[in-house]
């Protein structure tokens, strides 16, 4: 398994070559955080770039940590967050209320409706434009496997192709992860600019 | 008419302000999801409340034995505020109460309770100072009640604020983080203005001849204002 310096070494050679690339798509076996921290670095570090992460699998206090831990400002970035109203302890359903956005971080409680995913989405990317000010931003849709098993494919492309179109009306660099054997990897191949094999 | 005296008037309202935000916030959390957490919060703002509107009833009693039958309705709910608020710190912290800690909850609060009924808490009945009835000085002696209760309250109170003080330190969530540094700093005001006036006065700082009102009651309104702030801040 790739290393997540391998990775970024890998993601710097490709990504954003072309002014023209607005949506990627990496089909990937490496393991999730290791290119989530890849991107990151490449994204954050190397392009100064804000952006948006989906955390479908992880809630985004995971995401925090693994920013803190390899240097990088979490309060940059925005989560749109579907774990946390899953997973909360009571200490954190006492203290955040998961009906409404938290600062940086939006919650999700019902991702078998992707809509809920979808309104979270534009609100955080509508907030994004503003606070960078014309700056290119990104955004990080992974997870994808785990919105298949509550969503049948037809939602699940609807919502990409909807999300990809918006990305780019936003002029928000869309990446979305996928696992080599996804079921949507023809559609999302038709959507993306590029599609990266890592 | 006549006119109201200036004291009278302020340490009435006072209480009275803090019962109404304790019930405010009672409600909105209350009215959260059912949870464990929320309800022991709601059943902790419950308490302050009985306390607060308990003071303002004592304050506007026009004889001295209305007051008596005040002070003693007050400390129905008082000695069970420690108990609640560690129910509600050890479900924040995702613990159960082992038995142990369950009884010391429930007959340490039930003994000063009936101590409260009894007449055994508080030896003289309450006397006017500042144009309102409050607690009247007493000895701090072996054969005097409140000095147990003193003990008790604070003793308990400090183990609360200690337990969240070591939750805070080990809560991964830097969100919760920062939002239970708020609940701590209301619950150290709280706690303070209450050991100060309504314990130090009365069994020490009278005697020496500083002699301020009783603000405990009042003073639950900055643990329910910070926590309100700590819940609702985005």
């Amino acid at each position: 398994m790739a290393e997540a310096e391998e990775l970024y070494n890998v993601l710097k050679e490709k990504l954003m070559k072309s002014e023209l690339e607005e949506t990627i798509s990496i089909t990937t076996t490496a393991d999730m955080p290791k290119l989530d921290l890849a991107l990151f670095k490449f994204f954050i570090q190397d392009k100064k770039m804000k952006g948006i992460i989906t955390c479908i699998n992880r809630p985004h206090t995971y995401y925090a940590k693994l920013l803190i831990a390899n240097g990088m400002e979490p309060g940059e970035l925005y989560y749109v967050d579907a774990c946390s109203p899953l997973l909360h302890t009571p200490s954190e359903a006492f203290f955040l209320d998961t009906d409404k956005p938290e600062r940086n971080v939006w919650f999700v409680r019902d991702i078998s409706d992707l809509s809920f995913l979808q309104i979270e989405i534009y609100e955080v990317a509508k907030r994004l434009i503003t606070a960078s000010k014309g700056d290119r931003n990104f955004l990080l849709v992974d997870g994808l496997a785990s919105l298949g098993l509550y969503n049948d494919p037809t939602s699940l492309g609807k919502f990409l192709h909807d999300l990809s179109i918006r990305a780019r009306s936003f002029r928000i660099y869309m990446t979305i992860i996928m696992e080599k054997d996804e079921a949507l990897a023809n559609l999302i191949r038709t959507i993306c600019d590029n599609n990266y094999q890592i | 008419m006549a006119e109201i005296p200036y004291w009278r008037m302020v340490l009435t309202a006072l209480p009275l302000l803090a019962f109404i935000v304790n019930l405010s916030f009672g409600v909105f959390i209350f009215r959260r999801k059912r949870i464990l957490v929320n309800r022991l919060f709601t059943l902790l703002m419950l308490a302050f409340c009985w306390w607060t509107i308990g003071d303002v009833g004592m304050r506007l009693a026009s004889t001295n034995n209305s007051a008596a039958v005040m002070l003693k309705f007050i400390n129905i709910a008082t000695p069970c505020i420690p108990a609640i608020a560690l129910a509600f710190v050890m479900a924040l912290e995702n613990k159960t109460p082992s038995r142990r800690q369950l009884a010391f909850m429930v007959v340490g609060s039930l003994i000063f309770v009936v101590a409260s009924l009894a007449g055994w808490l508080v030896s003289n009945p309450p006397e006017q100072r500042f144009n309102v009835y409050m607690i009247p000085p007493m000895p701090v002696s072996i054969y005097n009640g409140y000095v147990y209760f003193t003990v008790y309250m604070m003793t308990f109170t400090s183990y609360v604020i200690y337990r969240l003080v070591r939750f805070y330190r080990t809560c991964d969530n830097e969100m919760v983080k920062r939002r239970i540094k708020y609940l701590l700093f209301g619950a150290f005001i709280t706690t303070l203005v209450t050991f100060i006036t309504e314990f130090l006065v009365p069994l020490v700082l009278f005697q020496v001849g500083f002699d301020i009102p009783s603000l405990g009651s009042f003073s639950t309104i900055f643990l329910t204002s910070f926590t309100y702030y700590s819940v609702r801040s985005r």
